[in-house]
């Protein structure tokens, strides 16, 4: 009996998988580099930050070199201005590289960060700052 | 005779084989991905703990507060510390003096889970950072378990 569908069902398997196998390494290489190291860098910095707010007195001031943070928002389109947002009234800091997420995190310390910025002194993302001042908490007494 | 060439003997195997092999390559895809791409950065929550241990202690201290008379918003406003996010369900602070008096704001089971071995590893439980009784007669424990959170902008 001729049974010539077993070497054809054999090939569309192999076909098959090794599509599967290119389509998925692609995927795997795709993430990797959409990704640039974003979501580490972010979830570093942003924990770095706030080690320092958590551990500041009114009066401090920082700087903070963000030439890394800086340079992967540049290569995700994003506005280095726009890398690190500051919420006072919740307590948080978010940093985000890239258009539409970021990463967010609260500090306890409760005083207020003003005079704050992202800047590149010498104009280039190589030298990038975060300035920032602490302040008291303007609060109504009990 | 029944001409049966759709039906092959040993494909059923291989085509078991293949498919497997298939779900595992994209499970690991898939996992691989998100690990590259989220990855799960370095842990903060003994940092955390630590500054706020510190924060606590010299509050105590500065302010003489005494327990029989402390509530939350004396702590929080005599402390300089944020009650909405000490509040926000991944912290505790938790004080007793000599009398055994205790004063706890946050998630009162932490005290728990500051024992718990998993807390190492699973970053849902606090770690905790503690001082045993000071001259003044006070105990504390403080803990967190807060990690970063993915927000729009």
């Amino acid at each position: 009996m001729e049974r010539r569908g077993d070497v054809d069902v054999m090939m569309y398997n192999l076909i098959y998988t090794a599509i599967c196998i290119s389509v998925f390494i692609g995927l795997f290489m795709y993430v990797n580099s959409y990704g640039r190291g974003s979501a580490f860098y972010e979830d570093f910095y942003s924990k770095e930050i706030i080690n320092l707010i958590n551990n500041a007195k009114p009066g401090m001031e920082f700087k903070i070199d963000i030439t890394k943070l800086a340079m992967i928002a540049i290569k995700n389109g994003k506005p280095v201005k726009d890398i690190i947002y500051v919420n006072n009234v919740n307590n948080q800091i978010t940093v985000s590289t890239r258009k539409d997420t970021g990463t967010s995190f609260g500090f306890f310390n409760d005083v207020d960060i003003v005079d704050w910025e992202v800047k590149n002194p010498s104009g280039s993302p190589e030298t990038t700052q975060f300035i920032f001042k602490i302040k008291e908490k303007q609060r109504n007494e009990l | 005779m029944n001409c049966r060439r759709g039906e092959v003997t040993g494909v059923g195997i291989l085509y078991i084989v293949f498919f497997s092999m298939f779900v595992v390559i994209l499970v690991v895809g898939i996992v691989g991905g998100l690990v590259a791409f989220f990855g799960k950065g370095y842990d903060y929550r003994e940092g955390e703990a630590r500054a706020l241990l510190k924060s606590v202690r010299e509050c105590f201290e500065r302010e003489k507060l005494d327990l029989s008379n402390l509530n939350e918003d004396i702590f929080f406003q005599k402390c300089g510390i944020s009650k909405s996010v000490i509040e926000d369900g991944k912290h505790i602070v938790y004080v007793k003096d000599k009398n055994n008096k205790e004063f706890v704001v946050g998630v009162a089971d932490f005290k728990m889970r500051c024992g718990l071995y998993a807390r190492f590893k699973n970053r849902e439980m606090p770690l905790c950072a503690s001082h045993p009784i000071d001259s003044e007669g006070y105990e504390f424990l403080v803990g967190s378990s807060q990690n970063v959170k993915r927000v729009a902008v």
